[in-house]
């Protein structure tokens, strides 16, 4: 009888326990919703993950810089080359380059309705630059090993010093946005802090609610200087795959999502959703690991691209080049100074071979590393494989992580692979992309070294002069064609469905990495 | 005793329908593997006009992303997925045998020491253990194989310590010692190999598990490399194409399914023909 | 029982200190850095070294690991390094939805699986009870994605019955809401072990049929009902227990692969997301949290044992 009473005692603490974990799981939403009814109406968005962080200093992934997009107003944003004030008022640099005084709006504030003055921006710019906080964004201030002086000159008025001419500054600056310093003054460590996630900023949107895993809340800030959004609210959805994304796009229960090219026909198909279609501003590449001797030979790197036919290299990765166009410079279209015409190499596989014997390289095996997480990049290695035992180039694959193909990469002696693919997104100015192909930058994958190369590089950066400047990047985008540092493979392009409900993405600018310019255009029709 | 055993098992396949039809689907499979290079599309060549296409006379199972045969892909991706069931189950059944005898066998401190050691390895995530170990090793059959077998050896081990303490004082077993025959001979000379049934059928069922195991190793990207394939990384691959090429996922689906399933029902079949108790009911 | 119970407990820490060792030299072996996750071509490498240095990276193994346990001791799982966000409240906020998950699995699992079982030993070797044995055949031998795919294909994409996505609509506040997306999670998460609880309660109710017992209440006149509740189900039951313990990690296992199908929120795409990403106290944590869960299960299905049968106690 004991037994028994046991066993019955035994069950139903199991059973409790049990429900008791189902249940926690489901605790009712308790927010107020009010702001979901209104007429303006909820914009359900799509995101792959959980935000890394909600401090702006700190973010460096597409999640975090599209909700941030909603919440913090920039100081000034470039739109397909065209400069938008936005906190800022007016941005004026000296003649030398070496200074820059901006100016902000006046009667700015934050949500929480303190003043938004030139000491945020101070405090702001301080932050990034202070070593211990280690801020993302800290590098694009120091300019050759020193940092930028930033000065307030007045309630409004902020001075940047250089320690160099720079061109680039402003593309840098278009990056960055104000935090709060009456929310972070005094603590010890912003990467860190509790306050990240309540954050108070400046845009047309504040911070509602984050539920891990599940959504990020933002709603119409009526403290906005300028428009007030037209939507109530924005919730941003975490979808991981793809596929239910799509579904849930066509049921209504998303509105807006990235689209992969091999879903593109079917959101069409379905057709519940606009779908637009806009350059990236990214640009992949394949690499030559010139560390190796043998990839050293011009010949043997002009044999291998004569063997590609880069438009099925293209189908390959992209399914189609309606998703991806063709690339000839190592810029992105939009640079300032990017050039058309530059030499190319057509697929001819009697020319690769023949330049191959030239080089006496035939029989000449290959180890290609790519990202193995990464579709495109797969099924461009396969494609390439093919392409090149045809030629006679024995290829080996070597697919790595994330985590590991970076730290190869990064390694100056990398030995560990011949060949890879890159890609980089580096914004409208050309001088951003030194950094890639320097002879000793860090991030010039392909270790190809030419001091004549590196001279127009600084030139181009510090000449204040266009048409020079032009001429100069002229020539860099002239060498690296024709001696094959890079291959340029294809520049890809941004697709958005967005339900066919709402309107006004004309006026809000769609734009890569985070949506929207400006979220707060956006409205549900009637 | 054992050819008796044997013997009984040799009927159970003969009145139970299902066994045999498991046998035939099994050796099916391995046919096709062994004779995957007669087909007729070579599995790894790519076709980008030819891409995604439904299964048709020219494609039995259509093609995929890349416009490679389907059908091809599947009879060499059986080569890999078998192969790593059969060799994984060697690598854990060899490690397992050994270590359970030698654990049952001499019992005492050892023995703790074993069996502790195999409690914490069952209670380490072994998901992520495979996650994190496939980091290290260059993808492939071996890796995948190594990484699988070493991490699904306990259970066998267990249950191979317990037959071996109870065989280890059977007449016999007492014999040889008493007779001065070394441990080594006695362990491999007379109790392992009356053990075998057991060992057999927790191999027929571990192979099942390692098929399993490779396909939710695939599920994460990791495991062969390619362009190879296996059945489980046609699965995942499968997963962007659900909703327009559903045939995608159904043929490596069905594939490991009726293996498992056939590997699942022969080691109960095993068990049935070895332990007559368990034969009774 | 308290000193069984007190001996059990103390075995755990050893245990779960020399798990920690194994996995903090196996992930820290791993090729790759961490801090390639977030770094681009705009960051200098003074800075990546010092954001490396920031994290502790540049430190000896041992030193690491030294301060990584005297922090746990302390209730502190580190900082996640890609998150900005400590370890313990990022696996906190995630744990319900998991926990759920499994536990709904569980729940679902013993109720069909006792019922079929039984169903099915009532009818021994008639035509449902090999339908039965077939199906049961299938939910042990079927992979957990494609099950998973084939209810999407289903029920999502052809019928539009259940949404496949998440945990809630975004707008909707209610527990049906949360129910409708949680069938196919938790169906895909339960079949195997509905197929494992449902073999073993018909083959030991089978064999506890043929015990002498049974036939003896038959003699004093008892009815098959009386005789299979009160007495058969009670020696069958008993051992579900330990079959629950075991049949933890493959639960464990399985919450991961069928969170990030479906996009549901909790530990598993959290943990998958920090292998990729190699966020080492993240990895840790989330090691350490399955391993206890794991350990803690079966510890836990020992006692209900011991309590459920006193006889436990002599035999240990």
């Amino acid at each position: 009888m004991l037994r028994k009473r046991g066993l019955r005692a035994a069950i139903v603490l199991l059973l409790v326990s049990l429900f008791a974990g189902a249940c926690s799981s489901y605790p009712v939403v308790t927010t107020d919703k009010g702001g979901l009814s209104g007429e303006g109406g909820n914009l359900i968005i799509a995101i792959k993950d959980d935000p890394k962080t909600f401090n702006p200093i700190y973010a460096g992934d597409s999640m975090s810089l599209t909700i941030n997009n909603a919440l913090y107003a920039p100081l000034l944003s470039v739109n397909n080359g065209e400069k938008k004030f936005v906190l800022a008022e007016s941005l004026t640099a000296a003649k030398d380059l070496k200074k820059f005084t901006l100016k902000l709006r006046a009667g700015l504030v934050w949500h929480d309705g303190q003043p938004l003055t030139a000491d945020d921006v101070l405090f702001t710019f301080n932050s990034i630059l202070d070593e211990k906080q280690h801020s993302y964004f800290r590098s694009s201030f120091v300019l050759d090993g020193k940092p930028i002086k930033v000065n307030k000159a007045d309630e409004r008025t902020i001075e940047f010093v250089l320690p160099q001419a720079s061109a680039a500054f402003e593309s840098a600056l278009v990056q960055i946005v104000p935090i709060p310093k009456h929310i972070f003054e005094g603590e010890a460590d912003l990467e860190k802090s509790d306050k990240n996630y309540s954050p108070v900023g400046s845009g047309p949107f504040k911070f509602k609610e984050y539920r891990a895993g599940e959504y990020v809340l933002v709603e119409r800030a009526d403290t906005y200087f300028s428009e007030k959004s037209k939507l109530d609210s924005i919730t941003f959805r975490i979808a991981k795959e793809n596929n239910s994304a799509v579904l849930a796009l066509q049921n209504g229960e998303l509105n807006m999502l990235r689209v992969e090219p091999q879903d593109y026909a079917k959101v069409k198909a379905a057709g519940h959703a606009k779908l637009m279609m806009f350059p990236s501003g990214g640009v992949t590449t394949m690499v030559f690991n010139m560390n190796i001797d043998r990839m050293k030979q011009k010949e043997v790197r002009q044999a291998i691209v004569h063997a590609l036919d880069k438009q099925e290299l293209i189908q390959a990765g992209f399914s189609s080049t309606e998703f991806a166009e063709p690339a000839a410079s190592i810029f992105s279209p939009d640079t300032l100074y990017v050039k058309k015409e530059l030499p190319t190499y057509p697929y001819d596989k009697d020319k690769s071979k023949a330049l191959l014997k030239a080089a006496g390289a035939e029989g000449l095996k290959i180890r290609f590393a790519y990202f193995s997480a990464s579709t495109p990049e797969t099924n461009m290695a396969l494609y390439l494989q093919q392409k090149l035992k045809e030629v006679g180039i024995q290829v080996e694959l070597i697919p790595l992580d994330g985590a590991a193909l970076g730290k190869k990469a990064l390694n100056k002696d990398n030995t560990d692979y011949d060949m890879s693919f890159g890609g980089y997104s580096m914004g409208f100015e050309p001088d951003a992309y030194k950094v890639l192909y320097l002879s000793d930058a860090a991030y010039n994958y392909s270790h190809y070294k030419n001091e004549q190369f590196d001279q127009w590089w600084q030139q181009a950066a510090v000449e204040t002069d266009a048409n020079k400047r032009a001429q100069l990047y002229g020539q860099i985008q002239e060498l690296s064609a024709r001696e094959v540092t890079t291959y340029p493979i294809a520049y890809g392009k941004s697709i958005i469905a967005i339900d066919a409900r709402f309107a006004g993405i004309e006026e809000a600018v769609a734009k890569p990495v985070v949506m929207f310019d400006d979220f707060a255009k956006l409205y549900k029709q009637k | 005793m054992n050819r008796m055993r044997w013997t009984l098992l040799v009927s159970q396949l003969r009145t139970q329908k299902s066994a045999l039809i498991a046998l035939i689907i099994l050796g099916i499979y391995v046919l096709a593997a062994l004779a995957a290079p007669l087909a007729p599309h070579d599995p790894n060549t790519i076709h980008l006009d030819e891409r995604l296409l439904p299964p048709s006379g020219q494609h039995w199972f259509g093609t995929d992303d890349n416009g490679r045969d389907y059908f091809a892909r599947a009879l060499y991706g059986a080569r890999v997925s078998l192969s790593v069931g059969i060799l994984a189950m060697l690598v854990s059944v060899t490690i397992g045998t050994i270590i359970g005898a030698i654990s049952g066998y001499f019992g005492g401190k050892l023995d703790t020491f074993l069996m502790r050691s195999i409690d914490i390895g069952m209670s380490l995530p072994s998901f992520f253990l495979m996650l994190i170990l496939n980091a290290y090793l260059k993808p492939g059959v071996v890796t995948i194989v190594l990484i699988i077998g070493l991490l699904s050896w306990m259970s066998i081990s267990r249950i191979v310590r317990a037959e071996t303490i109870s065989v280890k004082e059977r007449e016999y077993v007492l014999y040889a010692r008493v007779s001065g025959q070394s441990t080594f001979r006695i362990i491999f000379r007379h109790i392992i190999p009356s053990i075998v049934p057991t060992i057999v059928v927790a191999a027929t069922l571990n192979i099942a598990g390692v098929i399993m195991m490779e396909s939710s190793l695939s599920f994460l990207g990791l495991g062969i490399s390619p362009p190879d394939a296996s059945w489980g990384s046609m699965l995942n691959n499968a997963k962007g194409y659900i909703g327009e090429n559903p045939t995608l996922a159904l043929f490596p689906g069905l594939l490991i399914l009726t293996t498992v399933l056939a590997f699942n029902y022969l080691g109960d079949v095993f068990r049935a023909a070895f332990e007559p108790k368990v034969n009774r009911r | 029982m308290k000193k069984y119970l007190l001996r059990r407990l103390l075995q755990l820490i050893p245990m779960l200190l020399f798990i920690s060792i194994v996995s903090f030299a196996l992930i820290r072996l791993a090729p790759g850095d961490p801090v390639m996750s977030f770094v681009t071509p705009n960051m200098s490498p003074d800075d990546i070294e010092r954001i490396r240095a920031s994290m502790g990276l540049d430190q000896p193994l041992y030193l690491q690991y030294a301060y990584w346990l005297q922090n746990v001791l302390t209730g502190n799982l580190g900082y996640s390094l890609i998150n900005h966000r400590p370890v313990l409240d990022l696996i906190v906020e995630r744990i319900p939805a998991t926990l759920g998950l499994m536990g709904c699995s569980l729940v679902l699992s013993l109720i069909i699986g006792i019922t079929l079982g039984l169903v099915a030993a009532l009818n021994k070797n008639k035509p449902i009870d090999r339908v039965l044995s077939f199906l049961s055949y299938i939910g042990i031998s079927l992979p957990g994605l494609w099950f998973a795919m084939i209810l999407i294909y289903v029920f999502s994409i052809q019928l539009h019955w259940l949404p496949s996505l998440g945990m809630r609509t975004i707008g909707v506040n209610s527990v049906w809401d949360v129910i409708l997306h949680g069938v196919m999670p938790c169906l895909v998460l339960s079949i195997t072990s509905i197929a494992v609880f449902m073999r073993y309660i018909r083959s030991s109710t089978i064999s506890q049929l043929e015990e002498d017992y049974v036939n003896i209440q038959y003699a004093y006149g008892s009815t098959s009902t009386v005789i299979l509740f009160r007495h058969v189900l009670r020696n069958v039951l008993l051992p579900v227990i330990t079959i629950l313990g075991l049949s933890l990690p493959e639960i464990i296992t399985g919450a991961f692969i069928v969170e990030s199908i479906f996009s549901w929120p909790g530990m598993g795409s959290l943990g998958i997301n920090a292998v990729f990403s190699l966020d080492y106290p993240m990895i840790m944590g989330i090691t350490m949290m399955s391993s206890f869960l794991l350990i803690f299960g079966n510890l836990l299905a020992d006692m209900m044992y011991g309590v459920v049968d006193p006889r436990i106690k002599s035999m240990r």
